[in-house]
């Protein structure tokens, strides 16, 4: 499971491909090593829309998110994921995706979930056309392919658009009539509307922390979700999570969560962004992997959360005090 | 012979005789009567007269003319034979008749014949010179100047050329020196003339680069070579020549210093100076400028006490320097002062570093390390650990001078004070160990929440307590130890770093016994809190040490906030201060009976180097403590409460509100100390800061940084050395003086059309066109041409591309403007406005109503230009920003905020925009550095800074050398290397003609402009900001 893989379209496009190594680094940081391996030997190549998340995801819910969530889901409300990076976003919509159709699934007497999960990572080239469909050639004649996003609305599931500020200004409006009373999904060049299926459900995330200004999310946009914040999990809470994901002891993971708690302290002064979980998740897997506990982090964190020396140097004293 | 008299007097024809205007009844043939009878004696000065004749004669009247004559004749007739003495008179008369009256040329004459009498070679070069001196000296002092050449011809066999050469270089001289500069000049040379004529003339008709050395320098030349050349006047030639050259080496600012290190560190004995001078040069030169300023200042005061020392210590300082940072060489020097004040011996070897003393030293400052190097990851630390905004400073901003220097780390909850330098460990590791461990003390205060749960309460309640110190003590000592055990439980890396610390620091103390009982006691419980109490005990304190340990055992564990530690701090203070305080060796001797003058009184713990001592007196920004008005109780000193009182309010303590107001500013900060009802004094006699705060010092402080904002500090790029001088320059952003807002109207309506232009040309600039691309791999359309291409090329059998789409991408681009205008005083400069107009500013006048242009300012131009530029950017809706700077000395340039980024009231920004006026220096380089970190954290795609100035960057401490701006140019070029490595696209626009060589030096791999019409600026500057916008 979890693994994505290409279209079987005849002309694949810079997107997918993109899309699919990204979505396969983060996916394979995100499963323990070892379960990862024996994964990845029986690869297999699945439409994006036959997707299915198969296993239970690990996630910890910090506040009332998973109420939330379930609740919009059944109102048909999209949802808007707003928070730093690493705080557990793309597991959050993961876990729900999963409960979700366990839930859809064992009330119509299945026993495998039913819903699919369409991520799409938005960039700054990503545009409309990408979302929705085009006509590519195919031998002699064009053929139209539909997009993520309409294949989303045709087979209904969650359609999950990450860092949705990213993309281009013309993809945030087609998802407008998607995102209200009307819930359709035009296609231009088709002359076609398309109505969501029952069971379409769509999420965008958004990190309001490092984006520019030009780059926020208009109003009109915004005010179609309801949004979730997601910050940083407490002390506690974040141990628990990297003792789970990392396999670390409860001792260590409690230490690299108050790392990462005094790390955090420093956003806004010398880092954009605080330490994430997954990096502390990582730091706690190479010393899982016997690397010593203050080189794991200077690696995996403070070379990893900037560029600067002095800054570097910083988070180093922090991470010595800490660990012995 | 006839012939050629015949000849030169037809040469002075009747016409030009007429032209020459003769005064009245002199006729031409008296003339060349006159002229025939000087040929008699000298056909040569013959000639000279009538070439003189036509320039002399206009000035004089006919007895005068023939008294001229008499003069040169009287010449001949003194020293016959000596016909070139006559003839130097003659041709020298126009120039001298011309500037002073003739009475006075008498005295002249007569000088020049009581020379030639001696030397006539000599007076003929006096006659020769002398158009050039009074071309420089106002009053007629031929006498002394004569004189002095006479004294040179006195002074030895064969002087005579040694005085010629005299009078011919101080002639030259004089267009630089004053006369009585002139004398100190001679005097060396009268002295060596006294000895060797050749010397004499040698040391004359040399000519250093005088001007590059200040007066006060040069006559301090004069008199050490003087010194020198009363016993050995060879050397004091070459002395003479090796002191200019070093001299003009060096930075002017330490050149007076080294002229007195040299006389002094040689005890003025001219066997030495030069030696001195030597000794100096080598050591000296080869260092970079602050270096020098530096070890010449601890070389003239280790000169002051131990010249032989001083001397050691020059010739020791370049190495000295390769193995101690700089900034810490006074601490080394002060080591071996002080060690020279008791005994000259030891010192000397100290200074010659061959003592084992200076070894550790040497040792101990090539280890340490700079706070200010450390700052930044110091601040970081702090911050992270303690989640607060803290912000480390050095303990010498506490204290403006340095005589009363803070001894230990502090903190305000705020702000950390840190020493200035961490030294005395083995390796600059451990001594940043010792700042990692202070920080992590100090930031403990805040992340344990000492300051927030009513710190300075506490300490306000234990000042009342009578034996004030003791409680203080206690306390401290009790929370200080909590912060430790925090810290070694939070942060286990730290343990290590802590142990180590407090071994350290425990090993200079004092030994028990040797303190009375009740510091003792104080010092055991320092000891007990740092995990150190078993120590070796004197007898008579066990019991009661046995008490504290008991008392504090497990304490730590249960502790959990700063009033855990007061209440523990009061048991301990009761049972301690219940004990009379005696030495410890009466004790030992067993004497039950304790005579009253033997109780001493209690003396104030020292504490531990990291932990410091929390002291709200030294600190800048007091938190008030304040009470209820009516319940303040006037008077000194206030009535200190006692024990049980305190218990009262400590068993009611519930009762009672702290409340922690959190302002704004620091300054309205307040802990409040409310219903205390049934405290007989509240009077805060203590408290140093319930002063009227009027009378309060820090009241001034405050006030000032109203007035600006900053200080900002900033390296600069030295060029020789090829570093940084870090924390160089200090900058300070002030607001512009709102000027007259009519003048804008002025410019408004002169420039109507022009503005209007440029906003319409700025519009347009935004750009919101779809670019389309075609023939791309993906996109919103088919490529019909694409398409077609395609097919026919499968047709054709041949792979088709597959770049058939097109797409249409929107550019939408921000750009983002910083003008920085040179707002030096060379702005203030007139420029000729320009008689014929050129098209473009004809056409401005034509329309705008301006068709005669007064002379104006650069900087009114500048303005001008501003005002259009403002208009533009206005119009083109991104974001921009307007400074200028000026300032004086690398301490304090000013950076005028005209408008900032995010600045809309475009009332005030006009207001200030004709409030621009010429100010003082322009040291561009920190200006450009101050500009670009306003740049930094601005996204946008294109980010400009525009610099706007007239000139050479300069400043007067601006490089060492003020005549070359060499240092200046590189400062300003890597200033805009660093703004465009930040990917910020400097542009710089000069107004000044000659700028091209000096712009294309300074910025060669940047783009610049140099603008030679300068009323064309308001015009060219909207279109080089379009021009770099793409």
């Amino acid at each position: 499971m979890l693994v994505y893989i290409h279209m079987g379209s005849a002309v694949a496009s810079s997107f997918y491909d993109h899309d699919t190594r990204e979505r396969r680094a983060v996916e394979k940081s995100m499963k323990n090593g070892l379960q990862q391996e024996t994964r990845s030997l029986s690869a297999q190549e699945v439409k994006i829309e036959e997707y299915r998340i198969q296993e239970e995801p690990y996630y910890l819910p910090i506040k009332d998110e998973v109420e939330i969530f379930r609740a919009a889901f059944r109102s048909k409300i999209p949802v808007l994921l707003k928070g730093p990076t690493g705080t557990g976003k793309t597991r959050f919509i993961e876990y729900m995706t999963y409960s979700i159709s366990r839930e859809l699934g064992l009330s119509d007497g299945e026993e495998s979930p039913s819903l699919p999960l369409i991520t799409v990572a938005c960039h700054e080239d990503l545009t409309a056309t990408d979302l929705v469909g085009k006509y590519l050639l195919k031998g002699d004649e064009t053929v139209w392919v539909d997009g993520p996003l309409t294949r989303a609305v045709k087979s209904g599931g969650i359609c999950y658009l990450d860092e949705i500020v990213e993309a281009r200004k013309d993809t945030t409006v087609i998802i407008h009539p998607l995102s209200d009373h009307r819930r359709i999904l035009p296609i231009d060049k088709k002359g076609n509307i398309v109505e969501a299926h029952e069971n379409f459900q769509l999420v965008i995330s958004y990190n309001p922390g490092y984006q520019s200004v030009i780059k926020d999310l208009k109003q009109s946009t915004r005010q179609r979700f309801v949004a979730i914040d997601f910050e940083y999990p407490s002390r506690d809470q974040e141990a628990r999570i990297i003792q789970h994901e990392s396999s670390v002891g409860q001792e260590i993971a409690f230490e690299l969560a108050k790392l990462g708690e005094k790390i955090r302290n420093l956003k806004g002064h010398a880092l954009s962004e605080g330490a994430s979980t997954r990096l502390l998740i990582y730091a706690g897997r190479l010393i899982g992997e016997g690397i010593e506990a203050r080189r794991a982090c200077d690696i995996a964190i403070s070379a990893s959360l900037t560029d600067e020396i002095e800054v570097q140097r910083s988070i180093s004293e922090v991470i010595s005090a800490v660990f012995p | 012979m006839r012939q050629n008299q015949k000849n030169l007097m037809g040469s002075f024809t009747e016409d030009a005789f007429r032209r020459a205007s003769p005064p009245g009844g002199l006729s031409r043939d008296e003339i060349i009567s006159l002229a025939e009878k000087i040929w008699d004696d000298s056909a040569e000065s013959a000639r000279a007269f009538l070439h003189a004749c036509p320039a002399v004669l206009p000035h004089l009247s006919k007895v005068e003319f023939e008294q001229w004559v008499l003069l040169g004749r009287s010449i001949l007739e003194e020293s016959p034979g000596k016909a070139g003495v006559c003839t130097e008179f003659f041709q020298a008369s126009p120039a001298v008749i011309s500037k002073k009256p003739f009475h006075s040329c008498k005295a002249w004459v007569n000088q020049g014949i009581e020379i030639a009498q001696h030397s006539p070679g000599l007076a003929a070069e006096y006659f020769r010179s002398t158009p050039a001196f009074i071309e420089n000296v106002e009053t007629f002092q031929f006498r002394k100047w004569s004189h002095w050449a006479m004294q040179i011809t006195a002074a030895g066999k064969g002087a005579e050329k040694a005085a010629a050469s005299f009078l011919s270089s101080s002639v030259e001289m004089l267009t630089f020196m004053s006369f009585s500069e002139i004398k100190d000049w001679f005097t060396p040379g009268l002295l060596l003339a006294q000895h060797s004529a050749e010397l004499a003339s040698a040391y004359f008709s040399l000519k250093p680069d005088f001007l590059s050395l200040y007066r006060s320098d040069r006559s301090e030349i004069y008199r050490l070579t003087s010194l020198i050349a009363k016993f050995l006047p060879e050397e004091a030639l070459s002395f003479y020549q090796a002191c200019m050259d070093v001299l003009i080496a060096l930075n002017p600012n330490i050149r007076s210093r080294v002229l007195k290190a040299t006389g002094n560190i040689s005890s003025e004995n001219p066997e030495q100076i030069f030696e001195t001078l030597e000794i100096i040069r080598s050591t000296i030169l080869h260092l970079p400028y602050p270096a020098q300023e530096s070890v010449m200042r601890y070389g003239l005061a280790i000169g002051d006490r131990s010249p032989e020392a001083a001397r050691e210590f020059f010739r020791n300082a370049g190495s000295l320097l390769g193995v101690i940072p700089e900034h810490f060489l006074p601490h080394w020097v002060d080591e071996g002062l002080s060690i020279l004040l008791r005994d000259e011996k030891c010192g000397i070897a100290y200074f010659s570093l061959s003592s084992e003393k200076q070894r550790q030293e040497a040792m101990k400052w090539t280890h340490a390390i700079h706070l200010e190097d450390n700052r930044h990851i110091l601040t970081l630390l702090a911050q992270a650990l303690s989640g607060k905004g803290l912000q480390i400073q050095s303990t010498e901003e506490l204290t403006p001078d340095a005589s009363s220097p803070v001894l230990y780390p502090i903190s305000d909850g705020h702000t950390i004070y840190l020493q200035p330098f961490s030294a005395g460990e083995k390796s600059s590791r451990d001594n940043f160990r010792q700042y990692k461990v202070a920080t992590a003390h100090q930031a403990g205060y805040t992340e344990f929440g000492s300051f927030e749960s009513g710190l300075h309460a506490i300490r306000a309640l234990l000042d009342r307590l009578p034996m004030r110190d003791l409680a203080l003590d206690i306390f401290f000592i009790l929370e200080d130890g909590r912060i430790d055990h925090r810290l070694r439980e939070e942060y286990a890396g730290l343990r290590e770093d802590i142990d180590l610390t407090i071994a350290n620091a425990l090993s200079g103390r004092p030994p028990l016994w040797q303190l009375p009982l009740q510091e003792a006691l104080v010092e055991v419980l320092l000891r007990l809190t740092t995990g150190h109490g078993d120590l070796d005990m004197p007898p008579l304190l066990t019991g009661h040490a046995a008490f504290l340990s008991d008392s504090i055992m497990e304490f730590y564990a249960g502790a959990h906030g700063v009033w855990s530690c007061f209440f523990k701090a009061l048991e301990i203070y009761e049972y301690i201060q219940s004990l009379s305080n005696k030495s410890l060796d009466q004790e030992r001797d067993e004497c039950d009976l304790i005579a009253e003058s033997d109780i001493l009184p209690y003396t104030p713990s020292v504490p531990l180097p990291f932990r410091g001592r929390y002291d709200p007196a030294i600190l800048p920004e007091p938190i008030q403590v304040k009470a209820p008005s009516h319940e303040v109780v006037d008077g000194e000193g206030g009535i200190p409460m006692s024990l049980e009182e305190l218990k009262m309010i400590l068993e009611n303590i519930e009762k009672y509100h702290f409340q922690i107001h959190e302002g704004n500013d620091l300054s309205s900060q307040g802990l409040f100390l409310n219903e205390l009802d049934g405290i007989p004094a509240t009077g805060s006699a203590n408290d140093p800061f319930a002063e009227d705060e009027e009378s309060h010092p820090l009241v001034s402080r405050v006030s000032r940084t109203t007035l600006y904002e900053g200080p900002y500090y900033y390296d600069e790029w030295d060029y020789i050395q090829k570093a940084y001088r870090r924390r160089w320059c200090c900058l300070r952003e002030r607001e512009v003086d709102t000027g007259r807002v009519g003048n804008l109207d002025e410019i408004y309506n002169s420039y109507r059309d022009l503005i209007q232009k440029v906003r319409r040309q700025f519009q347009s600039i935004r750009p919101t066109i779809l670019e389309p691309v075609r023939r791309v791999e993906w996109g919103d359309e088919i490529d019909l041409a694409a398409l077609i291409r395609y097919v026919v090329d499968r047709r054709a059998g041949n792979s088709p591309s597959d770049r058939i789409f097109s797409r249409k991408e929107k550019k939408v681009r921000r750009i983002t403007t910083l003008l920085l205008i040179d707002m030096s005083a060379s702005t203030d400069i007139q420029v000729p406005a320009l008689t014929d107009p050129s098209p473009s500013r004809g056409d401005r006048s034509g329309e705008g109503g301006m068709p005669e242009v007064p002379d104006r300012r650069i900087i009114d131009i500048e303005v001008e230009s501003l005002v259009v530029m403002m208009e533009a950017l206005e119009a083109l809706d991104d974001e921009y920003a307007i400074f200028g700077f000026s300032g004086f000395g690398k301490d304090s340039v000013d950076f005028y905020r005209i408008k900032d980024f995010d600045d809309p009231d475009l009332e005030a920004i006009r207001g200030r925009i004709s409030g621009i006026e010429p100010k003082q220096s322009t040291r561009m380089g920190t200006a450009i550095r101050h500009a670009t970190g306003k740049l930094r954290p601005i996204e946008s795609d294109q980010r400009l800074l525009i610099l706007l100035s007239d000139g050479f960057p300069q400043d007067h401490d601006y490089g060492e050398d003020r005549r070359s701006n060499e240092y200046a140019l590189h400062d300003t070029m890597m200033a805009l290397l660093e703004a465009k490595r930040e990917g910020i696209r400097p542009f710089c626009i000069t107004v000044d003609k000659s700028g091209n060589d000096y712009l294309r030096k300074m910025i060669d791999p940047i783009s610049y402009l140099v603008i030679q019409d300068i009323y064309s600026l308001p015009e060219i500057l909207p279109r080089v900001v379009e021009s770099l916008m793409f």
